[in-house]
């Protein structure tokens, strides 16, 4: 019979990052056999409940109190535990405690720091949106990493800024680069004449990479967060941003990449392109349609590496395409096929990056005819019914909030990504398995790794499929994560969009293979 | 201010909020940046910060409220013109019919000292002869009672007034209210601490008949006495003017020496008159201090949208609010016991929970606020030492609208002290404004126990915060 116990600590704060540290770290100690430590919200004790780990001093903990709950094997062991994370949360108190008066809050932050610009903002949405509007009101632009901000503050907010000529970036902005800074989840890339505004923050990733692997630069890529371009919202950021890197004197080209906006705002996007001196090229994710950019003079990228190449090209950038697959190993992929066992027929696609993981699965509805499935469906693929279990030929956004309950974004620590990729790689039904790899400041230090070293471990595997989103000069270094993908067999593609357009070939000499 | 455009064209700084791993990139870049050691606000409680949103939302019209209530504090100019029966500038006094401190609270429900005062207040009207007369009195409902704040009047403690009592006239010189304080009775055995035997009533007696007369003669030669600039020389004198007057007090008593002089010259209790204001009682300022501040504060009040303080004040039983845009609305909830130093024989058991109109002091400034300006304090309310209190008074500025630069702090590089205590800030912070006070016996007339600090309680300002969202901006 194993013991659960509890660590109440009143008044006392440590963000989900840490938290979670401390959790897997305590749960490495002997006969532990789970820990979570979170602070005492409704939310927080439900999932305590969820894992079996609520106590009575669970329930009665009050939304600010922190706790930690251990199940460990016995009594001994779980005061061991309970009294090793009380000494994990020491170790901090020591360092703060050292240095100079605290900063909590954003009108410290504004006294201490002259000229202080932007809010940088990535605590729980319920407290986000507050934070955000009062760093609206103090005169700071925001860049709004946080999600679940519901959709009439997240308006209020930008209407607030827009009055005030700031910029709220978000919220559920991965990504923005501002003037070579990087925010949140970006790469090291080149400064350059093409300025972006996207409304997705891998999708701003795998462009701004491209650009730079073929000899571009960035000016600025403004990220809006992804419901900015519906109706609700009618785009004021999105606008906001336009208008900015037209009278921008770094920016020549403009890019703007996102999901289909609404036609108020589709509209207002036309209207701009026609009245912009500067050249703006646009993708739409999963729209073939461009009539509300090509009559209007700006020119339409059927996905993020055709946009990207046109915005080099009207940048003036000479640069050359290589064909599709003429760096990869088809030889190696036939025989691969060969030797895949008569059971296997579905590909799935395991992904990251939420824009990633949508424009392939544009690409493979557009290019195959095969019933799809998704956590995140596009229109004509079907909805997942129970995101654990998988079914025939399936796209899984593990970005997703049904993954990242008390958990970290897969970016941030792929384990359960890797995990999963696992799983349907011992599938007998899995052909190909699809996935991406995204580097840079914010992702984990070695995805690649992780992955790689997982694959080596198994005996038998389907055809694995990846590109890497990186650079060279990313701190995970874009090659030497290719290399450690292809010592396992992977086919590393050099997009997202030659990955899907890999998986369609290799899905279509399949079925032939089959028929 | 800057604009999205600065951003674009300048140097980025940046402020991070949550994920410390963001803050690598501009570590390795060189971007100035600060993590803060953010905290969620609000205690936690997200239908609090759902209604600091909609605050935020309505930031210009309360900030520009704001401005105004704390400007009014500032630029009050309160000067004391008379001292007064009370019945001639309270109207509503007169026969059984008393004034008590804090929020409305009923004979029944008041704590021990308050009754006790009561009673003897009865007595000093001659409206009875003892206490089971009094009591029969108000059990046959002939008293009527009603809280100072009500009537532009403050008391310490027990805090009562009653028709032939002697007040001090102060007049807010720049808006043209008034507001009325009684006369400090001394240490020892008092009637705002609940005491009622002979020794009280004959020394209220001797106020009225005697030292009141005497004070209004000196002032009126005078010509008024302002106020303020007494309590700014007092500050740099080391007195915060709640629990510390020994100074202000003596320059009162220098404004008026000389036309007091020429008032009492010759008379047979010029000597018990000088000895009172001089020498007896160094909390002899404190109730001008009162009357001045409730002056001040009375002249912020009513300004729709403003989210400011208007008054703090305790009745031994509740703690209760006031905030400008909300008038006279008390906001309360149980007060709690101070914190602090007993005097000899006396411990935590003696003493009653928070009780007086005193804490309208630390809503201009002073006070708890001005602490750290007053290193002598710090022993006697038992703040720790003098870093700490130091510290307190930077805590009050996260929780006030402004800093008063007519009253500086010359240990704290002349800042001024902070004033306007604003709701929104105080909930969002969890930051509780901190009053020095003294602590009366829990048993009628034992007199002072000791002296600490109190706080009120959190949710009343959390109470206060959803009324003005409800009632101010839906």
């Amino acid at each position: 019979m194993s013991k659960l116990g509890t660590l109440i600590l009143g008044d006392t704060y440590r963000d989900s990052v840490f938290l979670m540290q401390l959790s897997s770290k305590v749960e490495k100690e002997a006969g532990v056999e789970l820990a979570s430590a979170m602070s005492g919200t409704d939310r927080n004790k439900d999932l305590f409940a969820d894992s079996g780990l609520s106590t009575e001093e669970v329930q009665n903990a009050l939304p600010d109190d922190l706790i930690i709950a251990v199940r460990a094997d016995t009594e001994e062991n779980l005061a061991k535990a309970l009294k090793r994370a009380e000494e994990l949360l020491k170790e901090t108190n020591k360092e703060e405690a050292v240095g100079e008066r605290k900063i909590e809050r954003l009108e410290q932050a504004v006294e201490a720091v002259e000229g202080l610009n932007l809010a940088l903002i990535s605590v729980a949405g319920d407290f986000a949106k507050y934070e955000a509007a009062k760093a609206v009101n103090l005169g700071l632009n925001v860049m709004l990493y946080s999600d679940n901000v519901p959709l009439e503050a997240e308006l209020k907010i930008k209407e607030m800024a827009h009055e005030k000529g700031l910029l709220v970036m978000g919220p559920d902005c991965g990504t923005s680069i501002i003037n070579g800074v990087p925010l949140a989840f970006a790469n090291e890339v080149r400064r350059g004449p093409i300025g972006i505004v996207g409304a997705s923050g891998t999708g701003i990733q795998e462009v701004t990479v491209l650009i730079d692997r073929y000899g571009g630069g960035i000016s600025h890529a403004i990220g809006t967060g992804g419901r900015d371009p519906k109706a609700e919202i009618g785009g004021i950021t999105m606008l906001d941003a336009l208008q900015l890197l037209q009278d921008d004197p770094q920016t020549e080209v403009i890019l703007i990449v996102a999901k289909p906006p609404a036609k108020v705002v589709e509209e207002k996007i036309s209207a701009f392109i026609k009245a912009c001196p500067k050249a703006v090229v646009v993708n739409y994710a999963g729209e073939a349609d461009d009539s509300t950019v090509t009559p209007f003079g700006g020119f339409y990228g059927h996905s993020l590496e055709e946009a990207a190449m046109l915005a080099l090209e009207k940048a003036g950038v000479k640069h050359e395409m290589p064909e599709l697959f003429s760096d990869l190993d088809c030889a190696q992929l036939e025989t691969e096929l060969k030797a895949l066992p008569a059971t296997a027929k579905y590909f799935r696609g395991i992904y990251g990056g939420g824009s990633l993981c949508y424009e392939s699965m544009f690409l493979i509805k557009q290019n195959l005819d095969l019933p799809l499935h998704s956590n995140t469906p596009l229109e004509g693929v079907q909805a997942l019914a129970d995101v654990h279990k998988s079914v025939e030929n399936l796209f899984l956004d593990m970005g997703e909030d049904e993954f990242t309950q008390g958990k970290p974004h897969p970016m941030i620590d792929p384990t359960t990504k890797v995990r999963r990729l696992i799983e349907e790689a011992k599938d007998p039904e899995v052909a190909v398995i699809l996935t991406d790899c995204v580097i840079g400041y914010g992702s984990y230090e070695d995805p690649a790794g992780m992955l790689a070293e997982a694959l080596s471990e198994l005996e038998q595997k389907p055809i694995v499929i990846a590109s890497v989103c990186g650079t060279e000069a990313d701190f995970q270094k874009h090659s030497a994560q290719v290399k450690k993908l292809q010592e396992q067999g992977v086919h590393v593609c050099r997009s997202n969009r030659e990955a899907a357009l890999l998986t369609v070939e290799v899905m279509k000499k399949l079925e032939k293979e089959r028929a | 201010m800057t604009t999205a455009k600065d951003l674009l064209n300048g140097e980025i700084k940046v402020a991070n909020l949550g994920l410390e791993s963001f803050t690598t990139a501009f570590d390795e870049i060189g971007v100035t940046a600060v993590n803060l050691d953010w905290r969620p606000p609000a205690g936690s409680d997200t239908h609090l910060v759902d209604l600091m949103l909609e605050i935020e939302v309505n930031r210009d019209k309360i900030d520009a409220a704001n401005k105004q209530a704390v400007d009014r504090i500032m630029k009050g100019q309160p000067v004391i013109q008379a001292v007064v029966q009370a019945k001639e500038v309270i109207p509503w006094l007169g026969k059984h019919k008393i004034l008590h401190s804090g929020p409305p609270v009923e004979y029944e429900e008041m704590c021990g000292p308050m009754q006790g005062a009561v009673v003897g207040a009865m007595i000093y009207e001659g409206w009875a002869e003892d206490t089971a007369s009094a009591e029969a009195l108000i059990r046959e409902g002939k008293v009527e009672f009603e809280c100072n704040h009500h009537y532009l009047a403050v008391g310490p403690m027990t805090g009562m007034i009653t028709e032939s009592m002697p007040v001090f006239k102060v007049v807010n010189e720049a808006f043209g209210n008034e507001a009325y304080c009684t006369i400090n009775e001394g240490i020892g055995e008092v009637m705002r601490f609940g005491a009622n035997g002979p020794n009280v009533i004959k020394r209220l007696k001797w106020l009225e008949e005697v030292l009141a007369p005497a004070l209004n003669q000196a002032i009126q030669k005078k010509g008024g006495i302002n106020v303020k600039s007494i309590m700014a020389q007092a500050l740099a004198m080391g007195d915060e003017m709640h629990q510390r007057n020994i100074a202000a007090s003596l320059i009162f008593y220098k404004n008026i020496v000389g036309e007091l002089q020429e008032v009492i010259n010759g008379r047979d209790d010029a000597k018990d008159i000088v000895e009172f204001l001089v020498s007896k009682n160094d909390q002899f300022f404190l109730n001008i201090a009162m009357a001045a501040a409730k002056s001040i504060m009375d002249a912020a009040r009513d300004i729709p949208y403003s989210t400011m303080v208007t008054a703090m004040s305790r009745n031994g039983v509740d703690f209760g609010i006031n905030i400008s845009s909300l008038g006279y609305r008390w906001f309360t909830a149980p007060v709690e016991m101070p914190v602090g130093l007993y005097f000899p024989g006396f411990s935590e058991e003696d003493a009653n929970p928070d009780m007086g109109d005193s804490s309208i002091t630390e809503c201009i400034g002073i006070g708890g606020n001005a602490m750290g300006c007053s290193p002598a304090v710090v022993n006697f309310i038992g703040a720790g030492s003098v870093s700490k209190a130091v510290e307190y008074t930077r805590e009050m500025g996260e929780i006030t609208l402004a800093k008063n630069f007519n009253l500086p702090m010359p240990n704290m590089n002349f800042e001024g002290v902070p004033n306007g205590f604003d709701i929104v800030k105080i909930v969002a912070t969890g930051i509780r404004p901190v009053i020095n006070t003294g602590m009366a016996h829990k048993k009628a007339g034992v007199g002072q126990v000791g002296a600490g600090i109190s706080q009120p309680p959190m949710e009343i300002f959390r109470a206060a915060l959803k009324a003005f969202v409800e009632e101010q901006l839906r």
